[in-house]
């Protein structure tokens, strides 16, 4: 059995996570990136994804939305705009999401705002992490 | 002189409105607890927020973010409620934004206002201040979203020079029975000293530059929305005390109607009674 480390998971919203796991895989802007106990101190950004932790040889995953993350020897502390349990998905309703956003996407004008371009792309990415999830259930 | 009639309507009127008043108050004290919330659980997310800031900021210096230059144009960020009846929520907020253009006026710098919250939009409305955006009927649904579509609005108008410095103005929450007007200074970023140390050595991806790049704005948005809660839990506190003490008065006002009911009354009755005896003795004669 692995060596624990503790793993928190933090929105605006509050603690959505804070346990002791075994091994940690999250969606960095540089590609998926794998956590153990020990790990080199490291901060990077995370994208809109799915993140999942590994504790008794089982992967729980949530849909996370952009942020970014703290790893230290003995911690991991992420801090995402949103997320969301597989249970607490509703696949319809996040593919209508999905639809709509899409819609949006295309009023906005990427030179022109490309800020606002960017956090619209965000949240299709995030609502196209939920609906894969929510399909592998 | 008003009547027995009148007078009994009166009470009749007023004690509707204590009904009415009381159950904004109960309604104001559920949304507050639920607004406390919302603050309690937003804030491990700003604090981390801010630790990790911090500990890049004092890395590496130079962002035009933390730099700050000689103000000329200024945006000042209004957070007001959406409705009224609650006390001098909006109106405190109203005067200390005021007191602001004048001390602002005085220095020559020229000052923008964006509003959050229609109170304040209806106010300056009318006045000769230049609102660049206007949020309005938004206190039911804030959200981390709605502080982000604000501050990019108001990063890029920082970034692209057009403002030298951001204010936020806003009741921020202390208890239920108080709230403080705050006004913060939000662009730029004002290196705070105790935050202000070097942390241990990371391994950075991508580049510190751009980790920081990124990560300023985001800052500045949980400010935004910390300000936001806090501003929606202090409305709920004001109005909760407010109509709490317009139930008083009304219980106040329907006492002394009731007095003076009886009193009619009574003296109504004697003068019926007078005239009565007065009648018989008229016979008897």
């Amino acid at each position: 059995m692995a060596e624990k480390f503790k793993v928190e998971l933090i929105t605006p919203r509050g603690i959505v996570l804070d346990r002791m796991v075994e091994e940690v895989i999250a969606p960095g802007v540089m590609g998926e990136f794998g956590v153990l106990s020990g790990h080199t101190p490291m901060l990077t950004f995370i994208k809109p994804g799915i993140f999942s932790y590994l504790e008794s040889d089982r992967f729980v995953k949530y849909v996370v939305g952009a942020g970014f993350c703290e790893v230290l020897k003995d911690s991991v502390t992420v801090l995402v705009e949103e997320a969301h349990t597989a249970e607490s998905i509703d696949k319809a309703e996040a593919s209508q999401e999905l639809l709509k956003l899409e819609k949006e996407l295309l009023e906005i004008d990427a030179l022109e705002n490309s800020v606002q371009y960017e956090r619209a792309l965000n949240r299709i990415k995030v609502a196209k992490a939920k609906i894969s999830l929510a399909g592998g259930n | 002189m008003a009547s027995l009639r009148d007078i009994r309507k009166r009470i009749a009127s007023v004690k509707n409105t204590q009904k009415i008043t009381k159950a904004m108050k109960m309604v104001a004290a559920a949304k507050l607890r639920r607004a406390e919330e919302a603050i309690k659980s937003g804030r491990p997310f700003s604090e981390k927020m801010r630790e990790v800031m911090m500990s890049l900021a004092a890395r590496t210096q130079a962002h035009q973010m933390l730099e700050s230059r000689p103000p000329q144009k200024a945006l000042l960020i209004l957070v007001t409620a959406d409705r009224g009846l609650c006390g001098a929520f909006n109106t405190n907020l109203q005067r200390r934004a005021e007191a602001f253009l004048k001390e602002t006026k005085a220095k020559s710098i020229q000052v923008d206002l964006l509003t959050v919250g229609r109170k304040g939009n209806d106010y300056f409305r009318r006045r000769q201040v230049t609102i660049v955006e206007k949020f309005n009927n938004v206190m039911n649904s804030i959200s981390y979203d709605l502080a982000g579509r604000i501050v990019s609005i108001v990063t890029e108008k920082f970034l692209a020079g057009e403002y030298q410095e951001v204010y936020v103005l806003y009741n921020s929450f202390r208890s239920a029975v108080a709230q403080i007007i705050t006004l913060r200074k939000l662009l730029p970023i004002a290196p705070d000293e105790e935050g202000w140390k070097p942390r241990r050595a990371y391994l950075y991806e991508p580049s510190e530059e751009e980790l920081l790049q990124e990560l300023l704005p985001r800052y500045v948005q949980v400010q935004v929305f910390t300000g936001l809660l806090d501003s929606v839990a202090s409305e709920h506190g004001a109005r909760m005390s407010a109509m709490e003490a317009a139930t008083t008065n009304a219980g106040e006002m329907i006492q002394k109607l009731t007095l003076k009911l009886n009193r009619k009354r009574q003296e109504s009755i004697t003068t019926e009674l007078m005239e009565i005896v007065g009648g018989a003795e008229a016979l008897k004669g």
